[in-house]
């Protein structure tokens, strides 16, 4: 076998198996393809499209990053913090994503400018935003009413799905369009393909670590606070289940599209995928350990594709 | 303005211990005054005692720290050991098989990320969250989750807590020998020192003859006999076994590892287990103080987020020179000029 054969199986992979996924739910549950479940699908898929979002081009450009979610719990429990305690949405929704900025700022300032780790500097960022998080609500959930522009947003379906959806898609076209069109993305790639090359070469490395750890925070911050205007409450814990669940996603990703290389398209690809397994699983009722061992499979999975497909460019 | 950087870089050693007594120093001063129980022998027992278990995490993660990699499996790992544990004590009712058991899966796991990484060269960060997540998931398996406690006192094993070993409580001494162990393995012998050098330059150890693949493997494998190990002392402290045992594992972990490789210079046991004391004494401290859990966690993540960004050499001179070149502490220039 050739190595081209073998390259083209590799890319064929998991879209077979989303459609083989999507077929067998559809087999096997009556209510999978139900317009009801499928509009619920796509807003599942638009929210967490948003929160990983901004990780894609983190992991472009190697680094680790582990504070996406944990500034999305900070993010949500501000924002339903201060909307029990009499604001209004757009107010909160203005703290709460300034708020989620910083930590993105600090990240940024420690990583690009001062050379810390990625990974280390970001787990010690998310122990302090899961803490304030739970410090918000005293380690308990937060109420929010469920009214506001957000809730007219979530609400105003156009075809039988939710705003929100097109919102994030229109994100994610921009994004897309800064990746594939735009000056910045060419610098990105060139530093994910070689950091010192591309130093040398004059691009600001620093600064677009940086800026890469601001999108992310805005990212996360939105997500979240769009998780709290959706379940009308503040949740200290989310962040838990998401953190595997953004990895893989942007992990897959990398093996769609641009080939050995995390890309705007091939991350939304990958939470399409999770998106339905879960759901899926949920309607048949697997339990969460289920869950969570095939999550981690397709990690491993995804992880090992990736890095064939590196070695073979 | 006051110039320090000399100083220090002419006598690292003085630098460092003065900076490991005064830290140790305001400490105990700090939740003496605001806790007195803090320093009676009772607490400072106590603060031994809970740093048996997340200390020998700690030392076993400096090793996979020795060779430049991360380990992020440790909940998942050490959730699945205590169900392991809890459920081989209530089916055998033998403790030396439930403690082998235990630990024996700390060390499949560990080769289990050895494998990926060293061997199939995985990116070490990735493979350990996947294998971790595999790991978390399965300790569902026994019982469904639900928690375990049969035999726990027939057996015997509730008395690891209180039997004492020359004057030390049985984790205590645990704790001592397994620091001794593997900090005598670290500096005395090949195998330690290949660690140190795989860690600086993992080419030149591949040509220098040293299977890197191997070394690698062997400190992934080192960390989770630890994990299972702390998670031993953790059911018997806790009197149960339950599915979300290891979740407390991470931070206090990688606070001691990264507080003790800042303060001596470079990762090694003697740091770790520093780092491990100071980490552990400022939890109790907010224990006593009954402060909520979420807000030590702020309280510790923000200690790692200082060692990492204040004493690490080359955050430091980064910083150093952004200083200078802004025009403060640029004491050397004065110096230059006179």
């Amino acid at each position: 076998m050739n190595i081209l054969f073998i390259d083209r199986l590799l890319r064929a992979v998991l879209p077979v198996i989303l459609f083989v996924i999507i077929a067998y739910f559809s087999i096997v549950s009556e209510s999978f393809l139900s317009a009801e479940n499928l509009s619920g699908l796509l807003q599942t898929i638009a929210i967490t499209s948003l929160l990983f979002l901004g990780l894609t081009w983190l992991y472009t450009i190697g680094m680790m990053d582990v504070s996406f979610v944990a500034i999305a719990a900070f993010a949500n429990m501000a924002a339903a913090g201060l909307v029990s305690s009499g604001y209004d949405w757009s107010t909160a929704t203005a703290i709460a994503l300034s708020g989620s900025m910083v930590f993105g700022l600090i990240n940024g300032l420690l990583i690009g400018y001062l050379g810390t780790g990625s990974l280390i500097t970001t787990i010690a960022m998310s122990g302090i935003a899961v803490g304030i998080a739970f410090y918000i609500g005293e380690g308990a959930p937060i109420g929010a009413p469920a009214k506001g522009y957000l809730h007219s947003i979530l609400e105003f379906d156009i075809l039988g799905i939710s705003a929100i959806f097109y919102f994030v898609m229109f994100i994610v076209g921009i994004a897309w369009i800064i990746q594939e069109k735009m000056v910045i993305g060419h610098y990105i790639f060139a530093i994910s393909s070689n950091t010192k090359a591309s130093e040398q070469a004059g691009i600001p490395v620093s600064f677009i670590i940086m800026l890469l750890f601001l999108f992310m925070a805005f990212c996360s911050g939105l997500a979240g606070i769009i998780i709290a205007a959706e379940l009308g409450s503040g949740q200290p814990s989310i962040a838990r289940s998401l953190f595997l669940d953004g990895l893989t996603a942007v992990l897959l990703g990398a093996s769609v599209f641009r080939i050995g290389v995390p890309n705007v398209l091939g991350t939304i690809f990958g939470v399409i995928l999770i998106s339905v397994l879960v759901r899926g699983g949920a309607l048949e009722g697997w339990s969460n350990a289920i869950f969570q061992v095939i999550k981690g499979t397709l990690l491993l999975l995804a992880i090992s594709m990736v890095i064939s497909l590196q070695r073979k460019n | 303005m006051i110039d320090f950087s000399g100083t220090i870089s002419r006598y690292p050693n003085l630098a460092r211990a003065t900076a490991i007594v005064l830290l140790m120093l305001s400490i105990g001063a700090i939740f003496q005054s605001l806790a007195p129980a803090f320093l009676s022998a009772n607490n400072l027992k106590g603060i031994l005692r809970a740093m048996s278990i997340s200390g020998i995490t700690a030392i076993g993660l400096t090793f996979v720290i020795i060779v430049k990699k991360f380990d992020l499996s440790l909940p998942g790992i050490g959730s699945l050991c205590a169900m392991t544990l809890g459920y081989a004590l209530s089916v055998t009712g033998n403790v030396a098989a439930a403690i082998f058991a235990c630990v024996g899966m700390g060390i499949l796991f560990g080769l289990f990320n050895g494998l990926l990484i060293g061997r199939f060269k995985l990116p070490d960060v990735v493979a350990t969250i996947a294998i971790g997540s595999i790991a978390g998931g399965a300790a569902f398996i026994y019982n469904s989750g639900a928690t375990f406690s049969d035999n726990f006192f027939s057996s015997g094993f509730v008395t690891i807590n209180f039997k004492t070993f020359l004057g030390m409580q049985i984790p205590v001494a645990i704790l001592f020998g397994v620091a001794l162990f593997l900090g005598l393995i670290l500096t005395i012998t090949r195998f330690g020192q290949s660690l140190y050098s795989v860690g600086e330059n993992e080419t030149a150890s591949k040509y220098s003859g040293l299977s890197v693949p191997l070394i690698t493997c062997f400190a992934f494998m080192i960390c989770g006999a630890t994990v299972g190990l702390s998670m031993t002392l953790h059911v018997a402290g806790a009197g149960s076994a339950f599915v979300t045992a290891g979740s407390q594992l991470l931070l206090p972990a990688y606070t001691s590892v990264f507080l003790g490789a800042a303060l001596l210079g470079r990762a090694s046991v003697p740091g770790t287990f520093i780092g491990s004391l100071i980490t552990t004494s400022m939890l109790n401290g907010f224990n006593l103080l009954s402060v909520p859990y979420y807000t030590s966690d702020i309280v510790i993540s923000s200690v790692l987020l200082a060692s990492i960004a204040i004493f690490d050499p080359a955050a430091f001179n980064r910083a150093r020179d952004f200083f200078r070149k802004i025009g403060l502490f640029n004491n050397k220039n004065v110096r230059n000029a006179q």
